[in-house]
């Protein structure tokens, strides 16, 4: 009975999936302007990072504040992260807003499949292939700077990416249900996607961040991918000891995260029901 | 004149009602500014000796203040077009024969009150950080002018993307990355006279680098690229020629919508 169910529920987010990547992929094939934005903004963080940084500085202090033999690659790698990681929250957060915008969100809400599920698939499914444009968009950067060296270790960072999404799924829902309840034009959540990056060390030493933030960050995912990044950019090798205690890393905190947001999930789609959508 | 008045008093009051409406939003956006104003920091930090954090600390966090007053005039004017299209609104301006551009511009207001959180907000964080006050300025009232003058120069140019946005449909957020390279290669991030010699040339006939110059100055008494006077008459000169820039455009978007109605703008 209970393999029946699973089947039934695995069906269900296999068929949200395939309508909203068609969905997806339909809107980068008809506007590639945006494509082509969307794969340069990496580029220009890169950019801004090592410009503003040597206006003040010079890249030799930041490799040996990071300890990384590659600080280029380094930075790059880092972009990846902040462009992909957290995008599921705000990719699941714009879902719901959208369709209240166009006046669907009521037609979503009395579908068969619960809205949350519907929402936290599609935001998944933005994520990934926003982060397949991206990683296709950098690969050249890396293999000019570092080689295939740098693109291999640039796939690395995107498996632990994909790893260090899953925590965030059940987050992602809890934000798209509070958005909606607040009744607010935008996102009013979105300040959790820089707060992440910012507690992960993203281009700086964690220990710059005050001792409360340090603290922080040991549970937030996305400082192990952080962390993943930079082990690629000063080892130049996914292998060791350290790579695997952050994928175990990344493991529980996808059990934890989960087990506690879904309960959030479930009682913010209750509350949008209750409260209704206009 | 008694009926533009009314106009911007209404305009004005609806956009004010607005912001108190949605206060979540902009408290929320205020935040997101000082945080990734703050990572930029850290970043710029990272590269610097610890021993002139007493300089870079300040200049980075103003040019950074200077950066979210450039941007975000282009979210809540640039992006906001989309909603003004996709509601209906354009339409119901365009029958009553109110200004689409004092409309628009109006909408620069809430981009201060988050300007101020995010500053407030960058200041105390970067303190807690390095223990040097980045708000501290030689000259505070030349800082003043120099970030209005920047509003003003912004709030230009995201009425100019807002009306290409309604001609080219593109949503103006991603038609904004022009502001992203001019940070760094326009002489905003950087003073203009440490530029490579191509970029100093991109300063120069960048309008935002004029008021930065002002502003470093204000900060920390660094003698502008084009002397103090210089510098103060290319402020007001861009603002006089973005002026002219947005009267155009917005007269050729208007007309295209008059002429093929008005057509939604892409999702970002």
């Amino acid at each position: 009975m209970y393999s029946s169910r699973l089947q039934a529920a695995i069906a269900r987010v296999a068929s949200i999936a395939r309508a909203e990547a068609a969905l997806v992929i339909y809107w980068y094939r008809e506007n590639r302007t945006m494509t082509l934005l969307q794969i340069a903004w990496p580029y220009m963080m890169v950019f801004i990072v090592i410009g503003l940084g040597s206006a003040y500085g010079s890249i030799e202090r930041f490799a040996e504040a990071l300890n990384v033999a590659d600080p280029l690659l380094y930075v790059v790698a880092s972009s990846l992260v902040a462009f992909t990681s957290i995008g599921i929250i705000e990719s699941a957060t714009q879902v719901a807003l959208w369709h209240r915008w166009l006046g669907t969100l009521p037609y979503v809400m009395l579908a068969p499949n619960s809205m949350m599920l519907y929402v936290m698939t599609s935001g998944v499914v933005q994520s990934l292939v926003i982060s397949a444009i991206i990683m296709i968009g950098l690969t050249p950067g890396a293999l000019i700077l570092s080689g295939p060296r740098g693109v291999a270790g640039l796939f690395v960072v995107l498996v632990f990416l994909l790893l260090g999404m899953l925590p965030l799924v059940a987050i992602a829902g809890a934000a798209a249900a509070v958005s909606l309840a607040v009744r607010e034009e935008s996102n009013v959540l979105s300040f959790l996607n820089p707060f992440l990056l910012i507690v992960s060390g993203i281009f700086y030493p964690i220990e710059m961040l005050p001792r409360i933030l340090e603290s922080v960050s040991d549970a937030v995912p996305v400082r192990y991918v952080v962390e993943a990044a930079r082990i690629m950019a000063a080892t130049g090798t996914p292998a060791g000891k350290a790579i695997l205690a952050l994928a175990w890393a990344l493991a529980v905190l996808s059990v934890v995260y989960n087990a506690l947001g879904a309960p959030a999930v479930h009682l913010g789609e209750r509350v949008v029901r209750r409260r209704g959508v206009d | 004149m008694k009926r533009s008045l009314r106009m911007l008093y209404a305009f004005t009051w609806l956009h004010l009602l607005r912001t108190s409406r949605f206060a979540f939003t902009l408290i929320n956006w205020g935040i997101v500014d000082f945080l990734w104003m703050s990572i930029y920091v850290l970043a710029a930090l990272v590269f610097a000796d610890p021993s002139d954090y007493p300089v870079v600390v300040p200049t980075v966090f103003w040019a950074l203040i200077a950066f979210s007053l450039m941007s975000t005039p282009v979210w809540t004017i640039g992006n906001w077009v989309r909603f003004y299209v996709n509601l209906g609104v354009f339409e119901e301006h365009e029958l009553t024969g109110a200004s689409h551009t004092a409309f628009l511009a109006l909408r620069a207001l809430p981009a201060i009150p988050m300007a101020l959180i995010s500053a407030m907000a960058a200041s105390l964080f970067l303190y807690s950080v390095t223990g040097i006050n980045p708000l501290r300025a030689a000259h505070p009232l030349l800082v003043a002018f120099s970030l209005l003058a920047i509003l003003f120069q912004s709030t230009l140019y995201s009425l100019v993307i807002a009306y290409t946005s309604l001609a080219t449909r593109a949503p103006a957020p991603l038609l904004d990355f022009m502001n992203f390279f001019l940070f760094v290669a326009g002489g905003i991030a950087a003073p203009v006279a440490r530029l490579p010699e191509p970029l100093r040339v991109i300063a120069v006939v960048t309008p935002y680098s004029h008021p930065a110059e002002l502003m470093r100055y204000a900060v920390i008494g660094l003698r502008p690229y084009l002397g103090l006077v210089g510098e103060a008459l290319a402020t007001m000169g861009f603002i006089g020629v973005l002026a002219i820039m947005v009267a155009v455009i917005s007269r050729i978007s208007i007309d295209n919508v008059r002429r093929w109605g008005v057509r939604g703008i892409g999702r970002t």
